[in-house]
């Protein structure tokens, strides 16, 4: 039993003795070494074979690296849910952070140590001639982050997959970010989709890369933690550190539109969680708070666990997202579409909340009015007229789709007007208004838990 | 159970294990206690050595000590046999063993069970209950919760009988079987006519006639007490009944937990834990 030491996570020395012998792992690593070989063999030749050989090298281990060993992270926490084992783990000293983060890292080793066997095909191209080493070591050492990135997300994602449907809305989730790409690529305060320069991915990758790892494998563990661990805290403080790093990165490289994309893709579901949340009445969970007395107070008002606080925290994002779009006041397209953007979020949270007061689960009721709202906007954005407009943009959404297809050029109204600015604005104020009213009620269950809490001290 | 193993929280009430708030000293809760739940998952690719390590591990022993640890484990839950075997391979008795060495690594003083028993064969239960005794022997408290109530009943002190979240009895194993202040029911067995016995049960103070056997009957003496069941058989004798047995019942668990259920208005066939 020495065959791992002893200061290696005991979940890195689990999944790595099984994930070594597992199938899936043998299956690829002997797949690509197979396909490798092929390549090197294929590159002997001259001519379009070789340039053929090229491609076909990057696209197989593209697959393996990029798809196959991260969709591999889909099963990680699953399985153990299926199982019945996570909860074995979890009375044990592993915190859900340790097991989720050490499946990460074990599948990131697997990775690795895939990219260490194809190490020797890469040097013996560049023997056979025809190649640039150093171009080669670059593409693969981005193929590495986006596996390790991916990965992560994989495995965040992971306590989601248990049942169909469970999946096809994490999916849709998922996809329904990559909308965000375009729509914010040019950001706070460009004026036409720009390309971000190589330097811009590169810090993305290196700074803000390992905050998106730990808000992904955040997302995880608190999926799957005990409900006295709270982990609806880090999520947020992860958040607004994304949020920092972007801000600095992007005002640095003046790649403003490109951070914020990246920042808001980022955000996004630590800031609809936190909407989600429902408010929690275990004392234990706000002692880390009442311990700093009035300052850990106050920082509870936007980061205590549950949906209250929650409504604090999204405020005070979309506040930080307006200051960064006020210096370009004169740019009222931008601040169309965040002020749309609020109200396609907050105004159906306050439908979903006040008809559904007494679910015992939000999200479903939320999404499904969303859907709704969505199908509608869609109808009435499609068919955009000016005068039309005017009358549907007080339904939540239809603000956010028009602001949708005026950044894709489908649609191109003369001019922002200031009706077009004000009624979403106004939408969003007064659903914040709304919620906060109903925050109330949830306000006084968190003064009484901070009052045990204060007991137990 | 999953609410004192601190994995759910109770929506009221509170829950102490060891003196300790289990909803807000969750951490300090789960060093004490060890949870063996009913359905226990296995994993692929994995060996049963390789399983203790892991949760050796995870429990934070190193080096000497870890391996210290699991030789203890596996020589108290007899796995050095099967040490190399594949976990996702095991028998269900072999299973419930390794489950159990799992459960002792850290040297919980409290034990929960969940369903202990149940799938075992004959064999591996009786092995299974001796290594509960060592166990109780030892000074830990077992927590176990099952269905099968004869063998709640030779393996625990105290039982607990639930019904729709109310405690409907609390008491030993012992009171039950005695039938607590309902008399004791006698099994008698006579040579030739057993009319005779009717009749005598039937004019004899302080004998309740339950049921006629094919060669006796089934009765209900009033006082419990040792002396009185023997006047009883003696004057039974002295009046000229040829009894060839006299066998005074010990009432059923399951007798017990009904006649309890009927009393409270509860249905049976609920889940009940000791």
């Amino acid at each position: 039993m020495n065959d791992f030491a002893d200061w290696l996570s005991p979940i890195v020395v689990k999944e790595l003795r099984q994930g070594l012998r597992a199938r899936a792992f043998l299956a690829i690593f002997l797949i690509s070494q197979f396909f490798m070989i092929v390549c090197v063999l294929v590159s002997l030749g001259d001519g379009p074979s070789k340039e053929g050989s090229f491609w076909l090298f990057w696209v197989l281990l593209g697959i393996a690296v990029l798809l196959a060993m991260p969709l591999r992270g889909l099963g990680a926490l699953f399985g153990e849910i299926r199982g019945n084992t996570l909860e074995l783990m979890l009375l044990t000293q592993l915190s859900a952070w340790r097991i989720v983060a050490g499946k990460w890292l074990a599948l990131v080793l697997q990775t690795l140590l895939l990219i260490c066997a194809v190490l020797p095909y890469v040097v013996l191209r560049y023997f056979l001639g025809g190649v640039s080493l150093i171009d080669d070591l670059s593409v693969l050492g981005w193929m590495v982050a986006g596996s390790i990135l991916l990965t992560a997300l994989s495995v965040g994602l992971s306590p989601s997959m248990q049942s169909p449907g469970a999946r096809i809305a994490t999916g849709f989730a998922a996809i329904s970010q990559l909308w965000l790409i375009p729509f914010l690529l040019e950001g706070a305060g460009g004026s036409r989709p720009t390309f971000p320069a190589a330097s811009a991915w590169l810090y993305a990758t290196l700074l803000l890369g390992p905050l998106l790892i730990l808000s992904f494998l955040q997302l995880g563990s608190g999926k799957i933690a005990p409900a006295a661990e709270n982990h609806d805290t880090r999520k947020r403080l992860i958040a607004v550190a994304i949020i920092l790093m972007a801000g600095i990165l992007g005002h640095a490289l003046r790649e403003r539109g490109f951070f914020s994309a990246l920042a808001t893709m980022a955000v996004a579901p630590a800031c609809l969680g936190a909407l989600m949340e429902e408010t929690v009445t275990i004392p234990s969970v706000y002692r880390p708070f009442v311990r700093r007395k009035l300052f850990g107070k106050l920082a509870g008002r936007v980061f205590y666990p549950g949906w209250a606080s929650g409504l604090w925290f999204f405020a005070l994002l979309a506040a930080v997202f307006l200051w960064g779009a006020s210096t370009d006041w004169s740019n009222d397209a931008v601040h169309f579409r965040i002020f749309a953007a609020l109200e396609g979020i907050l105004a159906p949270l306050l439908l979903a909340r006040f008809c559904f007061r007494r679910a015992k689960s939000v999200p479903p009721f939320y999404f499904g009015t969303q859907l709704l709202l969505f199908v509608t906007a869609i109808i009435f954005s499609a068919n955009f007229d000016e005068k039309l407009l005017g009358k549907t943009l007080w339904i939540p959404t239809v603000g956010f789709f028009v602001s949708l297809w005026h950044r894709w050029g489908v649609v191109t109204p003369s001019n922002i007007s200031f009706e077009l600015l004000i009624v979403p604005a106004l939408i969003a104020l007064a659903s914040f208004a709304g919620l906060f009213i109903l925050s109330i009620k949830e306000w006084r269950t968190v003064a009484a838990m901070e009052r045990d809490t204060e007991k137990l001290e | 159970m999953r609410m004192m193993a601190t994995l759910d929280a109770p929506t009221s009430g509170s829950i102490k294990v060891g003196g300790l708030d289990a909803l807000n000293f969750p951490n300090d809760v789960r060093r004490l206690l060890g949870w063996m739940p009913d359905a226990y998952g296995t994993y692929e690719n994995m060996t049963v050595l390789e399983y203790l390590d892991f949760f050796a591990r995870a429990f934070g022993f190193r080096r000497a000590e870890r391996r210290e640890r699991i030789d203890e484990v596996m020589e108290f839950a007899n796995l050095a046999p099967i040490c190399t075997r594949p976990v996702n391979k095991l028998s269900k008795g072999m299973a419930q063993r390794l489950c159990l060495g799992r459960t002792l690594l850290h040297d919980p003083e409290l034990l929960i069970l969940d369903e202990p028993a149940a799938g075992l064969d004959p064999k591996a239960r009786i092995e299974f209950k001796h290594l509960v005794r060592l166990l109780a022997g030892d000074g830990k408290t077992l927590f176990i919760s099952s269905h099968i109530l004869s063998e709640l009943g030779e393996m625990c002190d105290s039982l607990l009988f639930i019904d729709t979240g109310r405690i409907v009895h609390h008491g030993s194993a012992e009171s039950l079987r005695t039938g607590g202040g309902h008399g004791a029911i006698v099994e008698v067995r006579v040579a030739g006519d057993g009319g005779r016995l009717l009749q005598w049960a039937a004019l004899y103070p302080g004998v309740e006639l339950l049921e006629a056997t094919r060669q006796g009957a089934r009765i209900r003496a009033a006082d419990d007490a040792p002396e009185a069941l023997a006047a009883m058989l003696r004057n039974m004798m002295l009046d000229g009944i040829a009894v060839t047995e006299f066998h005074k019942q010990e009432r059923k668990l399951e007798d017990a937990f009904v006649e309890i259920l009927a009393k409270v208005g509860g249905a049976p066939n609920r889940r009940e834990t000791p």
